[in-house]
């Protein structure tokens, strides 16, 4: 009976799609960082979402970053996060992924990678990075959604230090689309930016909106502009993680000008107005002496 | 004289300043990129160049030996065919009297792609996205032939009074065979034969349809070929009939703005709903209370981009 539970529990898994790490080295220097790759083998399937949580031992490795830049993932609901050794994300990849081609074995399709997932050697000992909860949608139409078994890989921290740190050398500027929209589906309403950021290698660290002469503030898409009037000029700026940044900016539209732009506006309106007076005093004095003469 | 004089010089500078701080920049929509400059799909996949050591190499960034890659395929007599790569604009083409299309793009960097392909009617119409994520070596040449794009469709009204015709339409290629299928309690076939310049067109009678939400959607036979399927098109059976306008939102699933495509402000909109409580219905794509992956695949499946 017990072994019928086990097989039921057990067949509420499907194995149409499979995920699996790759790590860049199994044998980890202090202070060393390396990767593991988040792949994904749809198994002739075709899959357009992916949620997945991943698990660490935080007191043996440390999370540095996740690399995005050539997931197959290409709109990201929730951008990959950390915390206390729990790793989430999850995205879609519009027209669905059915494995990579390579144009010499067509027959084979590849698996694709999802995210990099970059940490640091800490303490000495066995590490094991384990996906304990993932999820995939299928390209159908219908929002089928099917549970991925679990999958792990064991990496060991020896006590050396590092000798060879993984570095991503990414020499091109990230991409960056950005809309200004209005819906009734989103905040009320109210003034909204729409931002996608792309980096085909490293992927993006950060995006970052200024509005006039406000502070810089950290953006996640869609993000709710301060400035409703649209009188300030919004400034986008997107890093990937070798501090190469695409800035875009989109100009006020609005003519009622904010307070800060008003103040400016007055400064130089006073200033031509001198420069106007002044004007008028000197030719008023230069033909009131050419008369005396 | 002193006084037009003066009149003068304020006004001079007062146009100076307005030209200066009031001029009104509209921008809605901006992309700062590098635009790709490739595009792929494919039925078949041949490599004609082996990949060889890089002999031109920039250094530190990965290689930049140039590749090319050729989409070729049937989509309709005169359409635009699209090819994008990583979700951006790469190329446009035309295709000829007989619906061939051809397009090379060239210098890729080793890198995986994704590339899609799609083509748009002499209506406007588009076809279903054929998509796939492509590795790229240096110094090869690859040939995507024989990519059969989906027919497009479309539909006369958008509410039907039951019993009465709703006609199915679109273009394909030429002398092509046509299936419709129209989903309502059960799945009903039907099938029609494009003109000679790749028309179709079905008088549907929905007496045997059931009231409410019907979908239909078509796929095309080209030399022996089956094509995938068209975006499906929502249309209500009731007791009215009320004619399609050009931009619906009730035949596009997924179009939450309204705006006749399926892209990334429906993305952001949904997004920001994520897991949120009371979502719109119109947004909760699967009437499930809540927004989760599920809704954001079928948002995935209906993807049109800009």
């Amino acid at each position: 009976m017990c072994s019928l539970v086990l097989f039921l529990a057990c067949t509420t898994y499907v194995l149409a799609s499979e995920l699996f790490f790759t790590p860049s080295a199994k044998m980890i220097g202090l202070g060393e960082e390396f990767y593991v790759d988040l792949m994904l083998d749809p198994e002739n399937t075709s899959v357009n979402g992916i949620e997945s949580t991943i698990v660490f031992p935080p007191d043996k490795i440390s999370f540095v970053r996740s690399e995005e830049g050539k997931s197959m993932v290409d709109l990201w609901i929730e951008k990959t996060k950390e915390k206390a050794g729990v790793i989430a994300f999850s995205g879609i990849i519009s027209g669905g992924f059915s494995g990579v081609i390579d144009p010499f074995y067509s027959d084979i399709k590849s698996p694709g990678l999802l995210v990099r997932l970059v940490f640091r050697g800490e303490r000495p000992g066995d590490a094991t990075i384990e996906s304990i909860s993932s999820h995939v949608a299928h390209n159908d139409g219908e929002g089928t959604t099917e549970t991925i078994l679990p999958q792990s890989v064991l990496v060991s921290v020896e006590n050396k230090t590092a000798s060879d740190s993984y570095k991503n050398i990414d020499e091109t500027k990230p991409e960056l689309v950005v809309y200004v929209i209005r819906d009734q589906n989103i905040f009320n309403n109210k003034y909204t930016l729409v931002i996608q950021a792309n980096d085909k290698e490293s992927g993006i660290r950060d995006i970052m909106v200024k509005e006039g002469g406000r502070d810089w503030q950290i953006a996640e898409s869609p993000y709710l502009l301060e400035d409703q009037d649209r009188g300030s000029t919004i400034t986008i700026r997107a890093t990937n993680h070798t501090e190469l940044s695409a800035t875009m900016t989109i100009d006020p539209t609005a003519r009622n000008f904010s307070e800060g732009s008003n103040a400016v506006l007055l400064i130089i309106f006073s200033i031509l107005l001198l420069i106007t007076l002044r004007g008028i005093y000197s030719r008023r004095r230069k033909s009131r002496e050419s008369r005396d003469i | 004289m002193p006084l037009m004089y003066s009149i003068k010089y304020i006004t001079k500078w007062f146009i100076i300043a307005s030209t200066v701080l009031l001029v009104p920049i509209h921008a809605f929509a901006f992309t700062i990129t590098t635009p790709p400059e490739e595009v792929a799909i494919s039925a078949q996949v041949i490599s004609t160049t082996p990949p060889s050591p890089s002999s031109n190499s920039s250094g530190g960034g990965g290689y930049f030996v140039s590749s090319s890659i050729t989409f070729s395929g049937i989509a309709y007599p005169f359409a635009r065919v699209y090819i994008q790569q990583d979700g951006q604009a790469a190329m446009t083409v035309t295709a000829d009297f007989f619906a061939r299309f051809s397009a090379t793009i060239y210098n890729l960097p080793t890198n995986i792609y994704k590339f899609s392909v799609y083509a748009k009617d002499s209506e406007g119409r588009k076809s279903a996205s054929f998509a796939f994520p492509l590795a790229i070596t240096y110094g090869t040449t690859v040939n995507i032939n024989n990519i059969y794009l989906s027919p497009t469709i479309d539909i006369d009204k958008s509410h039907v009074a039951r019993g009465d015709s709703l006609i199915i339409f679109g273009q394909s290629a030429p002398q092509a065979s046509v299936n419709i299928s129209v989903n309502s309690n059960i799945l009903h076939l039907y099938s029609a034969t494009t003109n000679i310049i790749g028309q179709y067109s079905y008088n549907l009678d929905t007496s045997s349809l059931l009231f409410g939400p019907n979908q239909t959607k078509s796929r095309a036979m080209i030399n022996s070929q089956l094509t995938s399927f068209t975006p499906p098109l929502t249309f209500i059976v009731g007791d009215r009939n009320k004619k399609k306008e050009v931009v619906e939102c009730t035949t596009i699933v997924a179009d939450l703005n309204c705006d006749g495509k399926v892209s990334l402000i429906d993305f952001s909109i949904m997004a920001y709903w994520y897991r949120n409580t009371n979502p719109p219905s119109r947004v909760d794509l699967n009437s499930d209370g809540v927004i989760s992956l599920a809704d954001f695949s079928i948002l995935a499946f209906y993807w049109t981009g800009l």
